[in-house]
């Protein structure tokens, strides 16, 4: 297996009224080439904040403090990566979206109200695509079909030659600004929704054409995390994050929803980050499996090992707290409450909810160490017992 | 659509009703006598007050009276203006240009400078833009308009002796009133009849006299549609589809512009409209303390000296302006929100 | 911190927030420097006519203003009224004028709101379509037709501006207990058996005040500017009155001195004016504090 992603110690605050929100603790992962890697863990646990802080997107007042996040875009080539946090804002515009995109929890307040379902996914090809576009609009205009007044069309042919070589030049800058003239875009932005329609179209909704000059409001739920992710999946990522995608759905389109990540999967398209707090979802569709509590990423293993030999005590209540099918006891929680992260306890943070916590656990934080193969956990009571 | 809009233009169709009503009953507070004055139309007939009262039964009970004046005021017909000496419904067509004039200079202002302040202020939250444009609009706010028209005369026209009060200087007044065919009042606005007539020099002048009551007007207002455009940027760009939208790659100028800003003028359209219809009450201190007779100072004379039909006419003319205002913003939302289209 | 009552923490966090803005200490400074004036009054400023204290004392009936002297601190205005004693007292003015103004409003309009938000129905139907119709006419042209009706004179304006000021309340008022009404904890206390009464007053208003409370702190400005229009104008206080506005009106006529010294008078506009702004000031200075610190979008910061 080849790196795609890999955060080092990332750490981030959130500076809020009550203090300092300690949200991440030096989480690191590592997200394979053609992998679905799941984070699990209960809600304000930091696996939003990790997706976000991977798209350096973390909303005002948090900051990244430290840590690396790493992507590794070229398969065969482990040596070149780079660290996205060293980048500038200009280099993760051109990243987000094209090369790593993200889907978010709430399909209903994720897409702009007034603007219609092809301009929002028409945006992803005019902001990473624009080249191709212009090549194909050149392509149109040069070709003998094109019945264009010709002085008009000498003009377009003119400005497309431009904008093949270089989209942002100025003098296209300042064309796009005089009225009738900014009319040259047309063909760029027709060119963009053909291809708005085709993707929606791939993500089995009947109807594109219709669809497309439809506003959020006019869709069902499920059709609308539909474009969401036609939006993430237009320029065909590596990566793509799914933040919750499917938890505020009902269990039917849930299900259909799962099921188009996992075909796209199939096809090769991307490595998928899923974040979910429901174990069902996580067994069902992930390859490997990261589970996180109060900020700390505390076991690391693939889906089997993780959920036939659990390790880290958080891991084993939260898998006993999940209803089975043969249900001869309780059903168990687990005890106390998740930490205020102002004030997060010292040492192991989960130590206070341990059953097996021991004096060593109050005081150090527990490195990651292996286990077995591709196993990993943050736990000094399971080394002391598996080791 | 359509039924959205009848419904609309019923339910405004009642205010004005209501208004009326409202107006009536409050000036039935008067005697008999006082009143006689709205149905009066010249000169003449105010001799013989005491017989209008028995004519158009002023004694009568309140809605009999009320359907006899709304009658009136279909023919056309609002009564006499003491502060004009002539009929209300003549004398407004005299004031309404001066007030309309000043208005249709302040309202592009009011409105371009709000929205940009407030897109500048809403975007750079918590900086100096954003602190200064605050303290702005809290100064414009607790600025008393005629006491601000009131200093500014004292500075200009006071100190530096430019910027005279009125609406023209008063040898180009007494030049139109002396040659009345040379010098034709087209549309009432002496700024655009000045073209029309070809005589730039009453244009500049009108324009030279607009400077300060404009000015006044701007800095008062202006500080409303400000702070709501910038509240609408912060709170459209704290919405989650901004996030969408910064995932897909799409830069800075882009959320702000294409983004939150047309989702953020909708509540501003509203405010913007709404002092639209209100623009009369500005005008009202900016016209008394420049002493431009427009509708304002016309209002403000009329309650001075009791002008009752003046008051009736006046608060009519708003209701009528604020229903029509109210009818385009609805238009205008159901064209800029995909979401009305559908009720 | 911890053991608190929630509500009384929350007020905790709110003052916090109120007072960490440097503009809110700005505003109630200025509120209690002028609530100290008011107060004090008889003792600053000794009333010449012992039955009406609120008229200004006058030396003569010359026009012409003078300038501040010894005697008086601040000069006199046209009439030779003594502008340091009009000032104290037109502060009492404006309290009295704000006050009764924005209480009777703020009460009317709190109360029709609360009703008409919360049983809905044909009341609310009435109320707001009279609301609707009250809303079309701008509050200074119904505030002086209603003026005109009463007749001239500082009361009259009052009486005038709280019958038009209410109308803001309603709608504010009533838009927030729409949304209250059907929350989880109003269901509840309705289901236990409250009674209505109770309900809008434990349940729904302490959650929906706020927005008005804003208001009331921004309307105490506005309605004293208004006031002092009108009184301006010439509706309002009568002639000698201690009234800010009344002042800048006696002084109308000399806002433009003699040619060698065009700036002759500014004591008569600038002073009683300053008294208006810095009056206003204050209060809108409160309310944009206010505002920031209730808005529940930027709580938490």
């Amino acid at each position: 297996m080849t790196k795609l992603l890999e955060t080092v110690d990332l750490v981030t605050n959130f500076y809020t009224y009550e203090g300092v929100v300690k949200a991440l603790n030096k989480v690191s992962l590592v997200v394979d080439h053609g992998a679905t890697f799941g984070l699990v863990g209960e809600s304000g646990c930091g696996k939003s904040v990790t997706a976000r802080s991977i798209m350096r997107i973390v909303p005002e007042p948090g900051r990244i403090e430290d840590g690396k996040v790493i992507v590794y875009l070229d398969e065969k080539n482990q040596h070149a990566g780079i660290d996205l946090l060293a980048q500038s804002e200009a280099y993760m515009e051109s990243l987000r979206g094209d090369r790593i995109s993200m889907i978010f929890q709430e399909p209903n307040a994720a897409l702009n109200p007034t603007m219609s379902i092809g301009d929002q996914v028409a945006e992803s090809f005019l902001f990473h695509q624009k080249k191709k576009l212009c090549a194909t609009a050149l392509n149109d205009l040069e070709s003998v079909t094109c019945r264009t007044f010709y002085p008009l069309k000498r003009f377009q042919q003119a400005v497309y030659r431009i904008a093949v070589q270089r989209p942002d030049a100025l003098t296209l800058n300042i064309l796009g600004r005089i009225p009738i003239l900014k009319h040259w875009q047309n063909r760029l932005k027709n060119e963009a929704k053909r291809r708005a329609v085709a993707i929606i179209a791939k993500l089995g909704l009947s109807n594109p054409e219709r669809i497309v000059d439809q506003y959020p409001h006019n869709l069902s739920g499920g059709m609308k995390q539909r474009i969401v992710i036609a939006i993430a999946l237009a320029c065909s990522p590596v990566l793509l994050i799914a933040d919750e995608a499917t938890s505020n759905l009902d269990v039917t389109i849930q299900a259909q929803i799962l099921e188009l990540l996992r075909g796209l999967k199939q096809e090769g398209i991307s490595s998928i980050l899923l974040i979910t707090h429901d174990l069902g979802v996580v067994a069902e569709t992930c390859d490997r499996v990261g589970v996180m509590y109060a900020g700390n990423l505390c076991e690391v293993a693939d889906v089997k090992d993780l959920f036939q030999k659990p390790l880290h005590p958080y891991t084993r209540a939260l898998l006993d707290a999940v209803p089975k099918f043969s249900m001869e006891d309780d059903l168990k929680s687990i005890d106390g409450h998740v930490p205020n992260l102002v004030m997060p306890p010292s040492g192991c943070r989960f130590h206070p909810r341990c059953s097996h916590a021991m004096a060593v656990c109050r005081e150090a934080y527990p490195e990651m160490t292996e286990f077995g193969q591709n196993h990993l956990a943050a736990c000094y009571w399971a080394a002391s017992k598996y080791r | 659509m359509l039924a959205y809009i009848t419904r609309r233009s019923l339910l405004l169709i009642f205010v004005l009703f209501g208004v009326s009503v409202l107006i009536f009953g409050i000036l039935m507070t008067f005697s008999p006598e006082r009143r006689a004055a709205t149905y009066v139309t010249s000169p003449q007939q105010a001799k013989d007050i005491p017989r209008i009262v028995q004519q158009f039964g002023l004694d009568d009970p309140f809605y009999i009276q009320y359907v006899k004046w709304m009658k009136e005021v279909f023919k056309g017909n609002l009564g006499w203006s003491l502060v004009a000496s002539r009929p209300v419904a003549e004398a407004f067509w005299n004031y309404f240009p001066v007030t309309l004039e000043m208005n249709l200079f302040a309202a592009p202002i009011v409105i371009i400078f709000g929205i940009w302040l407030g897109t500048l202020s809403g975007i750079h939250r918590d900086t100096w833009i954003d602190h200064s444009t605050r303290i702005l609009a809290i100064v414009g706010w607790s600025l008393p308009t005629f006491l601000f028209a009131l200093v500014l005369l004292m500075i200009f026209y006071g100190y530096f002796q430019i910027f005279s009060p009125g609406v023209l200087s008063d040898h180009l007044t007494m030049f139109i009133l002396d040659h009345p065919d040379s010098f034709r009042p087209y549309t009432g606005l002496y700024t655009v009849d000045g073209i029309l007539n070809g005589r730039l020099d009453i244009t500049l002048n009108a324009l030279s006299h607009l400077v300060l009551p404009v000015l006044t007007y701007v800095i008062v207002v202006v500080a409303l549609n400000m702070r709501v455009m910038r509240s609408g940027m912060i709170e459209e760009l704290s919405k989650e589809y901004v996030i969408t939208a910064i995932a897909k790659g799409a830069d800075k100028k882009t959320i702000h512009i294409k983004h939150a800003r047309r989702n953020a003028l909708l509540p501003v359209i509203t405010v913007a409209g709404q002092s639209v219809a209100y623009s009369m009450e500005g005008s009202v201190a900016v016209e008394v303390v420049y002493n431009r007779h427009g509708i304002g100072w016309w209002l403000a004379e009329s309650a001075v000296q009791l002008d009752i039909p003046v008051l009736m006419c006046i608060c009519l003319f708003m209701a009528v302006i604020f229903v029509i205002t109210n009818l385009t913003l609805d238009i205008l939302y159901a064209y800029i929100d995909p979401r009305i289209r559908l009720n | 911190m911890a053991h608190q009552h929630p509500r009384l923490r929350e007020l905790r966090f709110t003052l916090h927030r109120i007072f960490r803005n440097p503009s809110a200490a700005i505003g109630f400074i200025l509120i209690l420097f002028f609530l100290a004036v008011a107060v004090l009054a008889p003792y600053i400023a000794p009333p010449k006519y012992a039955h009406n204290p609120y008229l200004m004392p006058h030396k003569g009936f010359s026009p012409t203003p003078k300038p501040p002297s010894q005697t008086q601190i601040f000069g006199t205005t046209s009439g030779q009224y003594d502008i340091f004693y009009g000032v104290v007292w037109g502060t009492r003015t404006a309290f009295k004028i704000g006050l009764f103004v924005v209480s009777i409003a703020a009460l009317v309009g709190i109360a029709l709101g609360a009703v008409s938000g919360y049983y809905g129905g044909i009341v609310d139907e009435v109320l707001m379509r009279i609301t609707d119709i009250m809303w079309a006419i701008p509050t200074l042209v119904l505030a002086m037709t209603i003026a005109v009706a009463f007749g001239r004179g500082l009361d009259k304006i009052m009486i005038a501006l709280a019958l038009v000021g209410w109308r803001w309340y309603v709608r504010v008022i009533r838009s927030e207990i729409l949304t209250l009404r059907e929350q989880d904890f109003v269901q509840a206390a309705k289901i236990m058996g409250v009674s209505d009464l109770k309900i809008i007053l434990r349940h729904i208003l302490p959650n929906a005040i706020y927005p008005a409370v804003i208001m009331a702190s921004m309307d105490m400005g506005s309605m004293v500017i208004t006031a002092s229009f009108m009184s301006f104008v010439g509706l309002g206080a009568p002639k000698g009155y201690a009234d800010w506005g009344q002042m800048v009106a006696l002084a109308r006529n000399y806002i433009v001195g003699p040619p060698d010294d065009p700036l002759k008078f500014w004591y008569t506009i600038v002073i009683p004016g300053g008294c208006i702004v810095l009056f206003v000031l204050g209060w809108n200075l409160i309310g944009d504090a206010l505002r920031d610190a209730f808005d529940p979008k930027l709580r938490r910061r």
